[in-house]
């Protein structure tokens, strides 16, 4: 008796701590950001929990809406306040009350299906830079085009073809966030102080190669010596340079599922491996001399620092994002010194998994209705994406006297933004053909933009806008792929392997890791896409 | 017979009743979700739900062996998992004996404090302790001690031979205070009447610790390998990610079966995969706690768990 109680009790025992231990595992893959998110989450929903309360108490009617915010997963306290006015403007007008659950860009997805797992009120979720594919699979996200006519009229007049981009599988499972541009426009965002010392040629209307980039690096760097750095890789893209490299088009949105090699042709619908290209091979080789030649720093590859080097000291600059001319560069603002551009790749549009950031409604929202009219209002009310996007009048910025645009143009009241109350770092919120026009940048800025967008010329539209790709029959291969990209793409981009050696292996092991046949597949249903849709 | 074997069953209930709290703790928080491990083999569809989604064999477990990882990863895991348990009982042996033959209490205390210490940190402060000695750019090892001997700088983060040793080092740094807590309560508890016996028989310190600590404190290594052992498949995320700082050029040396799955799914979210994934590192590490309890079994049976 004794000894079956004391087995009873040792395997009990056991199973407990591999059972504890399992659990620690799990919460240790759900990375430290989403932990973080979640504290917020609870700090915001006190803060709400009082609005809604003095809303509820005047109409009863005020439906709660959680919605994924992409940003600093640590929010200001300026940021409830941005909330509470918000909610001001939106209880009084479609009767919603939004509390705002903060995640990272790239881990919205991840976040959101933690959070519909453990039945956790989300009814707006974020897809970012990856396909809405897998969330179709799983069932977690509903179709919304039932909800569009009713109450998204105003997203369908700002957003347009975008619109179309967010279909997958026949359905419309994502409402597009109007970032400014939809075609891709990356460049070489250089301080002008290093333009003006040594006397570099620059012209906005040029497209450069990358032959003259590096020469202008040579120059640079023999005269500013060690420790100073011309190239950030990024490590949340494995997108080569940034998108400078050379035109592409990832159809599923991640380079594992295959690329339509745009370079070579706007028409041309073969699939490649872009990793097994002759262009990635002579990126690759550029990189690691640009690293042997002390353009980026040794650790470049384990940065975590790295969204921020551009605008140090001992940095150049970096390839970011582009705009119709130096003036309207985004950088100009965020580093506080003047910037300009050196393009490397002419504007185009790409597929690159339909519209690359989407709001998406989850299952469970109990008022999808609602909440497509949530997001319809942040188009439809440029205030309150000016309010989003910017902050307050009076604390974060203050209106610029102008009389050539109807648009309102601010200036932030500090010099440097991040000493700011409140900053949001990514344009996701309302119009920004629409939205205030951000100081120094030109009061035109936008408007530009929009004509290079009307302006595109149609030989520069990928030729499989409109299609998407199902991945259900090779998940499997795209997780080993993902993970295999993983080990060798962020090394390769920051120049730290030798792809004499490495390139082999990292092919062969992607085609271990099947990626041959997901390309295969994609070809398969590209081609039966382009017949029908001919 | 049958009265006494009631009466000793009735003894007992007041006990069975003490467990009760937390058996009943046991069910809910380790058995009843334990049938979640069939998500493993299904094709999750959350508006189908759990039951609903339809079965599909061991597709999901095709990821862990899709790539020629599946090798370098599981022998990451269990070698690195083997060097710990070794190496960190060895020295916390040493650690904790030392510690018992130390006469001043005060400094008892403080050195066992400062070894204890690491363990407390967390796994971003140690990344971040390691990052400052390695760092390309402003690293200790870098910049002061390897010109200190004309060496020319490495980089480390992209140089993965050097990592086992720096894993090694930086785990048992971490861990090595806690398990010699472990033993060291364990040597305090020897009666001191072995050793004052030994004494009187004349024997050294060295045959004291040789012929009266070490056979004592069998028991408890025993028991520590065999819970350990369960764990075989599994490593510390934190070591592995935060540590290596994700380096990719590193994979080959650093990579565990967590990491793997992490890497794996972390676009895709994919929970029916890293179900698969938990469900294959349970098995194994259930098969090999059985197996090694069967052996302590043969070998010395009183130190076998069950």
């Amino acid at each position: 008796m004794k000894r079956k109680t004391a087995l009873l009790l040792a395997a009990a025992l056991t199973l407990s701590l591999a059972g504890a231990c399992g659990d620690a595992d799990k919460g240790a893959t759900a990375d430290n950001t989403k932990d973080a998110g979640q504290e917020n989450t609870d700090l915001a929903g006190n803060t709400d929990r009082e609005g809604s309360d003095q809303g509820g108490s005047d109409s009863g009617e005020i439906v709660e809406i959680v919605w994924q915010f992409p940003g600093q997963t640590e929010l200001p306290e300026a940021f409830y306040d941005i909330e509470n006015r918000l909610n001001e403007m939106m209880e009084k007008d479609i009767g919603v009350h939004v509390t705002f659950t903060p995640v990272t860009l790239d881990g919205s997805q991840q976040s959101a299906t933690l959070m519909i797992n453990s039945g956790e009120q989300l009814d707006i979720m974020l897809t970012a830079n990856t396909g809405v594919g897998n969330l179709v699979d799983q069932g977690l996200i509903m179709p919304l085009e039932d909800y569009l006519d009713e109450h998204g009229q105003d997203i369908v007049e700002h957003c347009g073809v975008r619109v179309d981009m967010c279909n997958y599988d026949g359905h419309l499972y994502g409402l597009p966030t109007c970032i400014e541009a939809i075609y891709t426009d990356y460049a070489y965002n250089m301080k002008k102080e290093y333009v003006d010392k040594y006397n570099l040629e620059h012209d906005d209307n040029k497209v450069y190669t990358l032959d003259e980039m590096e020469a202008m690096f040579d120059t640079i760097k023999a005269g500013e010596g060690d420790n100073f750095y011309m190239v950030v890789p990024w490590l949340n893209t494995y997108e080569p340079l940034n998108g400078s490299a050379f035109e592409f088009d990832p159809l599923s949105g991640s380079i594992s599922g295959g690329v339509l090699m745009l370079n070579r042709g706007f028409d041309d619908l073969t699939v490649c491996n872009m990793f097994e290209t002759e262009e990635y091979k002579e990126y690759c080789e550029r990189m690691y001399r640009w690293a042997q030649k002390g353009f980026l720093p040794s650790d470049a590859a384990v940065d975590s620092e790295f969204a921020n080097r551009g605008g140090e000291s001992n940095y150049l600059g970096w390839f970011g994002h582009g705009a119709p001319d130096s003036d309207g560069l985004y950088t100009n603002a965020t580093w506080g010194v003047p910037v300009v551009e050196y393009r490397c790749v002419a504007p185009y549009m790409r597929l690159n998994g339909g519209c690359p950031i989407t709001w998406n409604i989850p299952v469970t929202c109990e008022h999808p209705e609602k909440a497509v009219e949530a997001i319809n209002y942040i188009f439809k009310n440029v205030d309150a994406a000016d309010l989003i996007m910017r902050g307050r009048e009076g604390i974060e910025y203050e209106i610029v006297e102008q009389d050539v645009s109807p648009k309102k143009w601010i200036k932030y009241l500090k010099e440097d933004v991040s000493q700011l109350e409140y900053v949001n770092p990514y344009g996701l919120w309302g119009d920004f053909f629409e939205t205030a026009e951000l100081w120094p940048s030109d009061v035109l800025t936008q408007e530009k933009k929009r004509q290079l967008q009307e302006n595109l010329p149609k030989e520069r539209y990928s030729g499989a806008l409109g299609y998407s790709f199902k991945t259900t029959d090779v998940s499997s291969e795209i997780a080993a792929v993902e993970a295999v990209m993983q080990q060798y793409c962020y090394s390769l981009n920051a120049g730290a392997l030798d792809p004499q050696q490495v390139l082999p292996e990292f092919i062969d092991a992607l085609k271990a890791a099947g990626i041959d046949k997901i390309i295969a597949e994609n070809q398969r249903q590209l081609d039966e896409w382009a017949a029908a849709n001919k | 017979m049958g009265k006494s074997k009631k009466g000793k069953c009735s003894r007992y209930i007041p006990f069975y009743l003490m467990v009760l709290p937390g058996l009943l703790y046991l069910m809910m928080n380790n058995y009843i979700p334990m049938f979640g491990i069939i998500i493993a083999f299904k094709k999750m569809n959350y508006s189908k739900g759990i039951f609903g989604s339809d079965w599909c064999g061991f597709d999901n477990f095709r990821f862990l062996f899709q790539s020629d990882a599946a090798w370098s990863i599981t022998r990451n895991t269990i070698g690195y998992n083997l060097i710990f348990f070794i190496l960190g009982t060895f020295l916390a042996i040493v650690l904790a004996v030392s510690m018992n033959e130390l006469r001043s209490k005060m400094a008892q205390k403080t050195y066992q404090t400062l070894i204890l210490l690491p363990y407390l940190m967390s796994w971003v402060v140690v990344g971040y302790l390691v990052f400052a000695f390695l760092s390309g750019e402003n690293g200790f090892f870098n910049n002061t001690l390897l010109p200190l001997f004309g060496k020319r700088p490495v980089n480390w983060y992209n140089e993965k031979k050097y990592w086992p040793f720096i894993l090694v080092v930086v785990q048992i740094w971490k861990s090595v205070g806690y398990s010699m807590i472990i033993y060291f309560s364990s040597i305090v508890g020897i009666s001191q009447d072995y050793f004052e016996a030994a004494r009187i028989d004349g024997a050294s310190k060295w045959k004291q610790i040789r012929y009266i600590t070490l056979p004592l404190l069998k028991p408890t290594v025993i028991t520590l390998f065999i819970l350990s052992i369960g764990q075989v498949f599994r490593s510390d995320f934190g070591l592995f990610y935060q540590v290596t700082r994700n380096s990719g050029t590193l994979y080959d040396y650093t990579r565990t079966i967590d990491m793997y799955v992490y890497q794996a799914l972390m676009k895709n979210a994919d929970y029916s995969m890293s179900g698969a994934a938990s469900f294959y590192q349970s098995v194994c590490g259930f098969v090999l706690i059985i197996v090694a309890n069967q052996i302590v079994r043969k070998y010395q049976k009183s130190s076998a768990l069950f």
